[in-house]
């Protein structure tokens, strides 16, 4: 999963519907093992800071 | 250290949870991790008379920006209806303020507060949650608590790390941006509401005005792919047309899809959006998280004095808010079903239709007689009213 932190508003929405967990929000924010490109991370960001397209 | 009561987040749930345990005589610490509490906003600020009403909270003049009498709802071609009918009438709060004070009032009732700490896990005693681990301005701290209060919004990792599912599926998040603009011509006293796939697809668009042009504009959207666009490209589009200057951006999201479903386990009750305690047809959710958070504190207070911190004595909060609000929820959940299940016609023409009533008198049953001539609205809410 791509991450454009300079993008994120760290509004914990990603976080929140990760299947796997693999999202964690600490002074940044954290992209842990077990992703499954779902992309629902990308989904309900309201900045599109996570990445589907090759803009980020 | 051991508390009776840990509340974790400090914005609307937790500290209303945390004032009025503490105002019932609980020991209470409320950690928020942020180093600022109020900040950053991820709220546009309506609030209704009726908040004010039921928590006591007087509307102060520090964090009241405008008077609300009127609402303004736009449709997509350019049908629009005003209304003044009474249940409208409220405020826009600046929340940064409003924030700080409901922890300032958590605080002068007693209770300790901890900005800039973040609570990273959670202590268990035979199964129970005993306590929380938080990382701070003085390092890692241990504290032990009866019963802890998680109110950290959609991210709740705290409900999850107690086991609750506090996990929303992506139809089930309103993503919003918003910006706080200054120069934008806009009613003082008036709400402004956007409908339609141009302005705000499966959501609104708001405008809501904080005194001498300057307003919070934002948009909501509910998106399921990401390839569909964002709440900002129609924020953007919008804004770019009224030519004003940004003061502030801010972006979020809100629960809609309806609360989740176990709301309390052994030591720990969820409450405000981390638990999806939220309008789901307005995405309103700050008289809603006072009130459950007011409930949350009663039965933690309950529980801390006949020590009883297990699930099936906490169990009675998520019955009481259930029963004064769940019907509510449910029913604003199916409206906003119908309302997205129109077409930018249907939804222009029926805006129209109502255009020249006196929308503060209209009952159930010319409301009915209007929507005669909508079959299709009229089967749909048939199940609601
Ligand atoms: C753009 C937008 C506009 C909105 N407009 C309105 C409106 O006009 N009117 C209305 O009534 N509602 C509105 N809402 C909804 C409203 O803002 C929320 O329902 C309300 O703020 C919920 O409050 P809360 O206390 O439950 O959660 P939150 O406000 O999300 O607060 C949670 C707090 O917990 C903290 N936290 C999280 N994790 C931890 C941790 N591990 N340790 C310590 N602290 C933690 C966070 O930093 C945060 O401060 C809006 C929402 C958005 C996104
Ligand atoms: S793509 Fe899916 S699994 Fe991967 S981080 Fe995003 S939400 Fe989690
Ligand atoms: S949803 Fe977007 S803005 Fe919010 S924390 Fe995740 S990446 Fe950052």
């Amino acid at each position: 999963m791509k991450h454009d932190p300079s993008r994120c508003m760290h509004c914990g929405a990603c976080v929140n519907v990760c299947p796997s967990g693999a999202l964690e929000l600490e002074d940044t924010l954290l992209i842990g093992d077990g992703c499954r490109e779902c992309l629902a991370c990308a989904a309900v960001c309201p900045v599109d800071a996570m990445g589907c397209e090759d803009e980020v | 250290m051991k508390y009776d009561l840990v509340v974790v987040g400090g914005r609307v749930a937790g500290s209303i949870a945390a004032y009025q345990a503490a105002k019932n005589g609980l020991q209470v610490l409320l950690l928020e991790g942020n180093p600022e509490i109020g900040t950053p906003v991820q709220c546009a600020g309506g609030v209704s008379d009726s908040f004010f009403k039921s928590t006591d909270i007087k509307p102060l003049p520090e964090f009241t920006c405008t008077r609300i009498t009127a609402a303004t709802i736009n449709g997509p071609y350019g049908a629009s209806i005003t209304t003044g009918n009474p249940i409208i009438r409220g405020y826009i709060i600046e929340r940064k303020i409003f924030d700080k004070y409901l922890a300032l009032r958590a605080a002068e009732a007693g209770a300790d507060v901890l900005a800039g700490s973040r609570v990273k896990d959670l202590m268990f005693h035979e199964g129970s949650v005993s306590g929380v681990k938080f990382r701070g301005p003085d390092g890692t701290c241990e504290v032990k608590s009866g019963i802890v209060i998680a109110a950290d919004g959609i991210q709740s990792c705290v409900g999850r790390m107690a086991g609750l599912n506090t996990r929303f599926r992506p139809g089930e998040l309103c993503s919003c941006a918003q910006y706080e603009v200054t120069g934008f011509d806009v009613d003082d006293e008036t709400m402004e509401f956007y409908f339609g796939s141009v302005f705000a697809p499966s959501g609104y668009l708001w405008v809501f005005p904080k005194g001498d042009g300057r307003a919070n504009v934002g948009v909501g959207v509910r998106r399921t792919r990401c390839s569909d666009n964002g709440p900002l490209h129609y924020l953007n589009r919008f804004i770019s047309r009224a030519g004003c200057s940004r003061l502030e951006f801010n972006a979020g999201a809100v629960p809609v899809g309806g609360p989740i479903r176990k709301t309390y386990t052994d030591g720990l009750l969820v409450v405000g959006d981390a638990a999806g305690q939220v309008d789901p047809l307005t995405g309103g959710g700050i008289h809603v998280a006072a009130e459950c958070a007011t409930i949350a504190a009663d039965v933690a207070t309950d529980a801390i004095e006949s020590q009883r911190t297990d699930a099936a004595f906490l169990s009675k909060y998520e019955d009481t808010w259930r029963e004064q609000i769940g019907k509510n929820l449910d029913r604003s959940l199916k409206f906003r079903k119908v309302l997205e299940s129109l077409s930018d016609d249907e939804l222009d023409t029926l805006i129209g239709s109502f255009d020249g009533k006196d929308l503060n008198s209209i009952s159930k049953i010319s409301l009915l007689k209007i929507l005669r001539h909508y079959p299709k609205i009229l089967k749909m809410l048939k199940n609601i009213l």
